[in-house]
């Protein structure tokens, strides 16, 4: 047999290649990101005789998701306007024991306040129960740990929502005789997904559409554009697509070809959030009806709510519903591209 | 021991004794593998007439083509009687450089400029980069003699902080078609990542059945120890193995931001476990000096049929992970009693 020895050019030059790449790489992070403008105008003014200014720990599920980025925004903007600080500290990715820790630690500072987007709300409890009883008042945004004490939760009702995508996905297939739809989750189990697709199935079914599946994507892009690609494989002919989340519609249309196809023959998809390529996608015909959540009121509001619990001493009742956007024509769509081009959510 | 199968196989000077051809299929490690996708892909093909169709298998093929690509490279590392924990981060770092290389440019406030570099160029960038991260474990594993498990669990979370950290969470995206087609694109009926798994498979085939280092491989992995006092270049051979699983990451992580047009800091998240998993249930012994690269690919193929199958067979959402973790436990077992045979 013929054997050759690899040679040591070969592997020097692999280790400079390899080294080149992690200067781009260090390149990339040097690039200044586009700033939000300034805030304007304060919604609760600083109060008078603050003796040392506030600090307010801020908490998402995971700081990989883009859209807690906008909540990140809303948040220092408010802080900014109120002469606060805000500190964002959540885990990289999705793990309810890490921001647990982080928060443990936050309490050991004794910060003024926290906002908390729970990633389980039983694991989080504890933290939250130990932060309230230590004197630090705590409030919960997008997703909420009912059982904790804490004092209010900001967020939409995502059952409220859920029904009204319903109510859009019967209308739009009220002409159609086919009337099957399925459902993209994230990860099963989780207590706002499954409040959505509970709620979406209470008016769907009854109104007559009949569901097939409800396929979980684990909050995965790749994942849930794999699925719905399955799914549209076993069911090609499937008349509605409710997605309970954005997953599979983050990446490019093309990565979907089944999908992509389905949609220009008839198919009528609902889906969760207003992310930039969803309401592209809106605006080509290829997704319907688009829920939006208030991601930048998640930081700007919630951190107004928690400064006028602690400073203003003013009570909030345990749910604040945010409200939320439903995005159906491409002129509603342009107007939240203008927000996610320009950066400004007011 | 009988993981070390195939080092007694390569090293035996002296064969007795043929086997015969039934003991000989019986004795490869892909073997299991084989019966759990034949039984498996029979049961689908009764159950739903979408199965068995080659647009369906091509989706299956383009959809884990990157966990193929880059069981490969952990295959070459396990063999060699290491592990590599960082798989995931690096095909996400692969992918984010190549992403910030060829966009043309951020479309909202929040995303990462773009160089706008030739589509090659990026590919390349990505890839390397990939091989950067897999040589830093090699060193650290090699020359540094930190434990693999360790060294790699850390460099996953250092990649990934350094992937979160450069795009503050937000996607990078606006590809030209010519990147885009890399992952979206097909050559006749056949999508193009799987053009690029079956050209790796063969050059990494090719490399551990005809190259000298590829034999060093199964022999490190088998006996260190011994491979050491009979004089092979054991921790170049080893930080080698570490490189070419970077490499082979970076470009199953390059060519899933071609296809999904995106970028985003979750990218691959956790795809460790699927690779390694890939890897061992297609025949790696996780002790080192045993294993193939059609089983490695076998491997990230049988996970592509079990996601389809979940949705084909419409199992409950709820019992997915359970129905997918007992097909891989089945698989295993069904390796365990062959090699007892």
């Amino acid at each position: 047999m013929d054997r050759h020895r690899l040679s040591r050019r070969t592997f020097l030059r692999m280790a400079a290649m390899g080294a080149s790449a992690a200067v781009l790489a260090s390149c990339g992070g040097q690039q200044p990101a586009p700033q939000p403008p300034a805030a304007t105008q304060p919604t609760t003014p600083p109060a008078a005789g603050a003796t040392k200014p506030l600090t307010f720990v801020w908490s998402p599920k995971a700081v990989n998701n883009p859209v807690f980025d906008v909540a990140r925004r809303g948040a220092m903007d408010k802080a900014k306007e109120l002469g606060i600080t805000v500190e964002w500290i959540g885990p990289e990715s999705a793990d309810a024991q890490k921001q647990a820790e982080l928060l443990d630690a936050a309490i050991a500072r004794k910060v003024d306040g926290m906002g908390i987007s729970c990633n389980d709300p039983d694991a989080l409890k504890p933290v939250i129960d130990r932060a309230m009883d230590s004197g630090i008042p705590v409030i919960t945004w997008d997703s909420d740990s009912p059982d904790s004490k804490r004092i209010t939760f900001y967020s939409l009702d995502n059952e409220a929502a859920a029904r009204k995508g319903a109510e859009v996905m019967v209308e739009l297939l009220k002409d159609s005789p086919n009337k099957t739809y399925a459902i993209l989750t994230g990860v099963p189990g989780a207590q706002n997904l499954e409040a959505r697709i509970r709620a979406f199935r209470e008016v769907a079914d009854p109104a007559g559409l009949q569901w097939v599946a409800t396929d979980p994507c684990y909050d995965d892009i790749q994942k849930g554009v794999e699925v719905v690609e399955n799914r549209l494989t076993a069911n090609p002919d499937l008349a509605g697509y409710f997605m309970a989340g954005a997953w599979p519609l983050f990446g490019d249309i093309n990565a979907m070809p089944k999908f992509q196809a389905a949609a220009r023959a008839g198919m009528k998809t609902v889906a969760w959030d207003i992310l930039e390529n969803e309401l592209k996608l809106l605006k080509e015909g290829l997704v319907h009806a688009l829920i939006g959540q208030k991601f930048y009121g998640w930081g700007y509001d919630a951190v107004g709510i928690l400064y006028d619990i602690v400073v203003n001493k003013k009570q909030y009742p345990p749910f604040v519903d945010t409200g939320f956007d439903l995005v159906r024509t491409p002129e509603e769509a342009e107007v939240f591209l203008k927000k996610w081009e320009t950066g400004n959510w007011k | 021991m009988s993981e070390d199968t195939s080092v007694e196989a390569k090293s035996a000077p002296v064969v007795t004794q043929q086997p015969g051809i039934i003991r000989r299929i019986l004795q490869r490690p892909e073997t299991s593998i084989i019966i759990v996708l034949a039984v498996l892909s029979g049961f689908l093909s009764q159950s739903s007439e979408a199965f068995l169709t080659s647009d369906n298998l091509f989706n299956i093929l383009r959809n884990n083509a990157d966990i193929a690509i880059a069981a490969l490279g952990v295959t070459l590392v396990i063999m060699a009687g290491g592990i590599d924990l960082s798989i995931g981060s690096t095909m996400a770092l692969s992918g984010l450089v190549a992403a910030i290389a060829v966009s043309q440019g951020g479309t909202t406030a929040y995303q990462l400029p773009g160089y706008g570099l030739p589509p090659a160029v990026a590919f390349a960038l990505g890839v390397l980069a990939g091989t950067t991260v897999g040589l830093i474990n090699g060193t650290l594993v090699v020359r540094l003699k930190i434990a693999p498990f360790i060294a790699t669990l850390g460099m996953l979370g250092v990649v990934r902080g350094i992937v979160v950290g450069l795009t503050s969470g937000q996607t990078v995206r606006n590809f030209p078609p010519e990147f885009t087609n890399l992952g979206q694109g097909y050559v006749g009926p056949v999508p193009v990542p799987v053009i690029f798994l079956i050209v790796l498979a063969i050059l990494v085939g090719l490399f551990l059945s005809y190259h000298v280092w590829g034999t060093y491989i199964y022999a490190i992995g088998g006996n260190e120890t011994s491979a050491a006092l009979t004089g092979l270049p054991v921790e170049r051979v080893r930080i080698l193995t570490y490189a070419l699983s970077g490499t082979l990451a970076g470009v199953g992580g390059v060519l899933v931001v071609a296809r999904l047009g995106v970028s985003a800091p979750t990218q691959a998240l956790g795809y460790e476990l699927f690779v390694i998993a890939a890897a061992v249930i297609g025949g790696v012994s996780l002790s080192g000096g045993r294993g193939t690269v059609a089983g490695a690919v076998l491997g990230a193929i049988l996970i592509g049929v079990l996601n389809n199958a979940l949705v084909l067979l419409r199992v409950e959402s709820y019992w997915q992970q359970a129905f997918t973790g007992g097909i891989i436990l089945l698989s295993a077992l069904i390796d365990r009693l062959r090699q007892r045979r």
